[in-house]
Parts: C-alpha cells; structure tokens; sequence
C-alpha cells in the first residue's frame, strides 16, 4: 500500500500532514455538477468503444475457451488505460497517478463484487444479483476510500487538484 | 441471433462506461474520482447480456474469471501509479496491462483449483 502516497519521514511530520490546515477538506468526497461543462464528447466516444470492445472480445475468448478464461476479460484494463491516457493528455501526468491510485480502491471493491455475482447468482433473480453487487461495489469503494483516508494511505496534494477555473 | 447478442454487449458495455466516466468527471478529488474508473461496468454489462441470451450457469462462470481480473487490476493500478509518475501516462499505464496478464492468469490458475466445479 506504499504506493497510495509519499509517507511522511517521522511521526512528527505524518502529523503535520494530518493536521494540515484544510487537509480534510481536501480529502472529503465531493460533487461538483459544473465540471459536466468540461466533459469532451471525443473523450466518451473513445471511452464508449473501449468499452463496447472490452465487452465484445471478453465474449468472444470466452465462446472460444472457456467461460471462466473469457470473464478475466470482463475486468481488463481497457478503460482504465484509455482514462488514464486521456487525464494524462489532458491534466498532466500527477492528476492521471492520482486517478490510478483510487482506481486501486475501486479494483478491490470490483474483486468482492465479483465474488458477490458468483454467491448469489444462482440463489435469487439475475436483476437483483446484479443489483445487489453494484450497490456492494459502491458502498465497499466509499468505505475503503474513507478508511484510505483516515489511515493516511491517500492524501490529496493541493498541486494535484485543479479547478475547473484552472483548465 | 448471436450477432445481436455481440451488437448488445457492445451497446451496455459502452454506454455503462460512459455513465461511470461521467460519474468520475464530477466527483473530487482525484483520487476519489478514481475509483470510478475500476467500477464493474463491463462486467455488469455482459453478465445481464449472458443471462438475457444464454443462462445464469454461464453468467455465474463468467462471474468467477471477473474475480481473477479483478485482483490483477488492483495489481494493475499499484504498478501504474509508480509507473505513470516515471515513464508518463501513456508509457507507464501501458506497461502495468503486464501485471495485469501475470495476476490475472495467475490468479485464475489458482481459482480453478480452489473453486469445486
């Protein structure tokens, strides 16, 4: 988990960090509708066939193996890649980081949610599998991301936060 | 009818990216936003497709591969993270779809010894 952020070196200075003027507020989730504003129809296009593609070649290998061999495909890196590109090109490279590093978050989410469709799938109707796993994943990825949080695995730097005002 | 059932897996998979990129562009900070990025989109777009065209035994098989994939995207997002910072986005995000494949693979060996068939 070293990797979730630059620890600081001493007690002292980890402290610093936590009780930084405004960190938590940094840190909080939040909603912010306008950057809708800034959403480049190009970018989702791409986003969209990455997508359909991943679905599409995931179905296929598993009709050529096995079902079990086509599924790992279900969870490629496909869009992660092509978000990641895409936030690097452009935000910068810091911001795209950033990204991945909650993605980690989401990924653990992604693997219980998995486990979840697997358990219950068979037991109660497709719908409310499906269902039931998104709203796990969402809940899990909340939770993980405040633990992250709260234990200093994640710290948002200021200079990797932009404004809508700063692109 | 299968050409359909491929058209439809296309169609939900696109769309529910999009709609968890969109979910990812308005949420703060960056880190937060990321985890949008690794939601079950496709995943939940070609189980509901399976079920609708095939059955619910192949969903549940399908289902127990996505667990394999999924470990290797977290593996996948450890390495990018270090990696994007050294080698750039493009460079650095390419190279982690290795630890993926090594995880991912990995992984599944040891699932289909573990999970009762």
């Amino acid at each position: 988990m070293s990797t979730f952020s630059t620890p600081p070196s001493d007690l002292s200075s980890r402290e610093q960090v936590r009780g930084a003027p405004g960190q938590h507020d940094a840190d909080r989730p939040r909603v912010d509708m306008s950057r809708l504003r800034q959403a480049k129809p190009k970018d989702y296009v791409i986003r969209f066939a990455f997508g359909g593609l991943v679905s599409v070649v995931a179905a296929l290998i598993g009709h050529w193996t096995t079902p079990e061999f086509g599924g790992i495909f279900t969870a490629f890196p496909a869009i992660l890649l092509a978000s990641l590109t895409l936030i690097g090109k452009r935000e910068g490279d810091e911001p795209s980081a950033e990204d991945a590093e909650g993605g980690a978050l989401g990924a653990i989410a992604l693997t219980a949610t998995a486990a979840v469709i697997t358990l219950t799938l068979t037991r109660v109707a497709g719908a409310v599998s499906l269902a039931g796993a998104l709203g796990v994943w969402l809940i899990l990825s909340l939770l993980l991301y405040l633990l992250a949080v709260k234990v200093g695995w994640l710290h948002t730097s200021r200079r990797g936060e932009r404004s809508p005002s700063d692109e | 009818m299968q050409l359909v059932s491929y058209a439809a897996r296309f169609f939900a998979g696109g769309a529910l990216v999009c709609v968890f990129a969109l979910i990812s562009a308005v949420c703060t900070p960056k880190r937060f936003a990321g985890i949008f990025s690794a939601a079950p989109s496709v995943l939940v777009a070609s189980l509901a497709i399976t079920l609708v065209a095939q059955n619910s035994a192949k969903a549940v098989s399908t289902a127990e591969g996505a667990i394999a994939g999924a470990v290797g995207l977290i593996a996948y997002c450890l390495v990018s993270t270090p990696a994007i910072r050294r080698f750039k986005s493009l460079a650095g995000s390419g190279l982690a779809v290795i630890a993926w494949s090594a995880v991912a693979v990995g992984m599944f060996i040891v699932l289909d010894k573990v999970i009762p068939r």
